[in-house]
């Protein structure tokens, strides 16, 4: 499996229409997820140039997972849409807080020998690795009510910014993810592999790095992971 | 409320709020993860309340209904919730014994009459 880490600006065509059609087919064929859509991809405003993505393919080239990273200090889904979920606290608006959303480990070929609670371990180190190089220090996400028992059982510190409300008639809460000693050591972040790397591609060498301790699939499921 | 967005409290001022009940859900994903474990259930689902004064306590957690007992069981995947529980002196206890700690009070919560009732209703908060 490759990791991608890179900014919108420096993805091919084909790569960021590869990654618009792969959302599409989680958040909103399998989901169902009331998100914009435009000829079978799905993209919004804070799809940009600037924004940065975690994208996780498989060996044929078959995008297997993504995620998306947002400054705290230019607008994001939860500043612009869901800042109720922070129950009265101030919107969080530092370089030391990224928010981490269109995440999703699941892949759309079912014959894929990934395994689905590896792969969504794999991408979420991948992505509070690429987060902590850009100078973060917490991530901030809007989830489903399930993604926090997920967190907890990968041991990752993760806590509610507030309680849970309902959104379309599911339960959605804000969730702090701390990149901290206790996060790290939970998705196998190797301490040598926080160093400054700003080059688009995690190699696979260097992937492996990210030392992944094997999870049993859980029965059953097919996308272990969705942030919003 | 912290910074961090943690609300910081000792565990005996929890007795002194009162707590209200938000929804309880039925979900059968979780039920097969439980079956999964070889834990007796036959069904299982979460549970959501917060507390009555400003800023809220936010606490989730796990039930499950124990096949041979029919009695609903507090679930092993820990108590959730944006509290982190402090000691005498003011120290974090740290989010693993937070979440044991809530576990620990919750044997002495009567919760379970209140999800049972409210999965009988539609959903709505």
């Amino acid at each position: 499996m490759q990791t991608i880490f890179g900014k919108f600006s420096t993805f091919s065509p084909e790569l960021e229409t590869a990654l618009a059609e792969y959302r599409h087919k989680i958040f909103i064929e399998r989901l169902g997820w009331p998100l914009p859509v435009e000829n079978g991809m799905e993209r919004d405003q804070f799809d940009h140039r600037d924004t940065l993505y975690v994208v996780a393919r498989e060996p044929n080239g078959a995008i297997c997972g993504c995620a998306r990273l947002l400054p705290t200090t230019e607008p994001y889904l939860l500043s612009e849409v869901f800042p109720h979920l922070l129950a009265g606290a101030p919107v969080p608006n530092t370089h030391e807080v990224w928010e981490l959303s269109r995440f999703a480990a699941a892949t759309t070929d079912p014959n894929s020998s990934i395994d689905a609670a590896r792969n969504t371990r794999c991408l979420l180190a991948a992505a509070v690795k690429s987060a902590a190089e850009q100078g973060a220090k917490r991530l901030i996400t809007v989830s489903p009510l399930g993604i926090e028992r997920l967190l907890y059982r990968m041991g990752v510190h993760a806590h509610r910014a507030g309680p849970p409300m309902l959104a379309d008639g599911k339960p959605i809460f804000a969730c702090w993810i701390e990149i901290d000693e206790q996060t790290m050591t939970a998705l196998g972040i190797a301490a040598a592999a926080m160093h400054d790397q700003r080059h688009s591609v995690i190699s696979p060498a260097a992937k492996d790095q990210l030392t992944v301790p094997a999870v049993r699939r859980q029965p059953g499921s097919h996308i272990a992971g969705s942030m919003l | 409320m912290s910074p961090d967005g943690y609300i910081r409290l000792p565990l005996g001022r929890l007795s002194a709020l009162s707590f209200v009940h938000l929804f309880s859900e039925s979900d059968a994903d979780f039920l097969q993860e439980l079956k999964a474990q070889t834990i007796p259930a036959s069904a299982a689902g979460f549970s959501e309340w917060k507390s009555d004064n400003d800023p809220a306590i936010s606490l989730g957690w796990g039930w499950f209904i124990h096949s041979q007992s029919n009695r609903m069981l507090l679930a092993p995947d820990g108590v959730r919730g944006n509290v982190m529980l402090i000691d005498a002196l003011g120290y974090d206890l740290g989010p693993r014994k937070t979440s044991s700690l809530f576990g620990t009070w919750l044997s002495v919560f009567e919760w379970q009459d209140t999800v049972s009732m409210a999965l009988r209703e539609p959903i709505a908060c």
